[in-house]
């Protein structure tokens, strides 16, 4: 029966979990940057479209594109950086607080677990943004707030909730070949 | 695990072909965007606010329009008046709280010299260093002219004063990664947005 017996704290180590922990949300933020370099580009370009004489529009709709996907590439760049050490510490945290809370791999506890961690990271983020950038923080657009915090941190909880599952399915699939060898 | 690997694999190599092709071809062609040979080498009015190690780019429009339409939206310029004439959905998303005008308001038609210009809320500011309606504006350097083609079509000229050159590493960085594209995107959204207005106003 699934659910029976206690892990060993060893079967995927610390620096595989940085390491998955790290290369998530790079990927994540590259996802995120694509999306938001295509937004730019397509809404910059309907306004050039609509400005621009007809023989006159190609150049700067090749101009504009690339200086918009280079900067949003530097950016998102810089962003994974930061995402890739938050992630690794993320998964840090989460494995210790799975393994201690849930050492039964309990399907339901996973999502409960990976949900609260999430919510709690994502809160001391906020209140450290609130501290840090308090008169530069402006949701005065819901675009803003959307753009800088609302979107990534959907993403970061979608992250934390799939990648606790992907973890729990990993630990109990080696708890059950554990068992199988043993029997 | 596998294809988050690949995806970032395929990104990264994006990533360097796009840095390619804008370093390559890009780059050189937007710090000039519109100007001519004559135009880029032209000395300006406000050429003596400009500190002689700077990168400086010239870039020019046609407006379909006497330049005393186009005129009356460079006047009312800056966050605190009636925008910046370009994305400013854009410019809100770093939390400029901008608002571009869609009409000319008449209390904001005599810019002089000493006004503050804000470039967006909590955001940084510029004094106007020079005006001469209808033909040229300054803000501590970066200069508006307006050339009358004939009766009926203008030439909008841009000079922008950038980074001093010889900064350091991160400096160059910041400037050449991200604010000289940004710049280019906003200055060139402006021009196009101030030819839309006066082209459009009757």
């Amino acid at each position: 029966m699934i659910g029976q017996g206690v892990l060993n704290m060893n079967t995927i180590s610390d620096k595989v979990m940085f390491y998955r922990g790290a290369l998530v949300p790079m990927a994540a933020t590259f996802a995120y940057s694509i999306l938001v370099m295509i937004y730019v580009i397509i809404r910059s370009s309907l306004t050039i479209y609509g400005s621009m004489p007809k023989g006159e529009r190609s150049l700067i709709l090749w101009l504009n594109g690339f200086s918009v996907a280079y900067s949003v590439m530097i950016f998102s760049l810089i962003m994974a950086m930061v995402s890739s050490l938050v992630g690794a510490v993320t998964a840090l945290i989460l494995k210790k607080v799975l393994l201690h809370f849930n050492p039964q791999f309990q399907w339901n506890k996973v999502l409960i677990i990976s949900f609260t961690t999430a919510l709690a990271l994502l809160t001391i983020h906020y209140l450290l943004l609130r501290i840090f950038l308090n008169g530069y923080m402006t949701f005065d657009y819901p675009e803003t707030f959307l753009f800088w915090w609302g979107f990534p941190a959907v993403i970061f909880l979608g992250v934390v909730v799939v990648g606790s599952y992907q973890f729990n399915k990993a630990l109990l699939g080696q708890h059950l070949k554990g068992n199988s060898t043993s029997n | 695990m596998k294809h988050i690997k690949r995806f970032v694999s395929y990104t990264l190599f994006f990533y360097a072909t796009t840095a390619l092709i804008y370093w390559i071809f890009i780059r050189p062609l937007h710090l000039s965007w519109g100007a001519t040979f004559k135009e880029i080498n032209k000395a300006m009015p406000a050429d003596s606010l400009i500190s002689p190690n700077r990168v400086v780019t010239t870039r020019a429009i046609n407006i379909q329009a006497p330049r005393e339409r186009a005129w009356p939206w460079i006047a009312q310029t800056g966050q605190n008046k009636g925008g910046f004439n370009s994305y400013h959905w854009l410019e809100n998303l770093f939390g400029a709280s901008m608002v571009n005008a869609d009409s000319i308001v008449r209390q904001w038609q005599h810019p002089v010299p000493g006004d503050t210009i804000y470039y967006g809320k909590h955001q940084g500011y510029q004094t106007i260093s020079l005006v001469k309606p209808n033909e040229c504006y300054s803000l501590g350097g970066w200069s508006f002219y307006l050339h009358a083609i004939d009766s009926g079509n203008t030439r909008l000229i841009i000079r922008y004063p950038s980074m001093e050159v010889g900064q350091s590493r991160w400096t160059s960085i910041y400037y050449y990664g991200l604010f000289e594209p940004l710049h280019f995107i906003m200055e060139s959204g402006m021009m196009m947005g101030i030819k839309h207005k006066a082209e459009r106003q009757k």
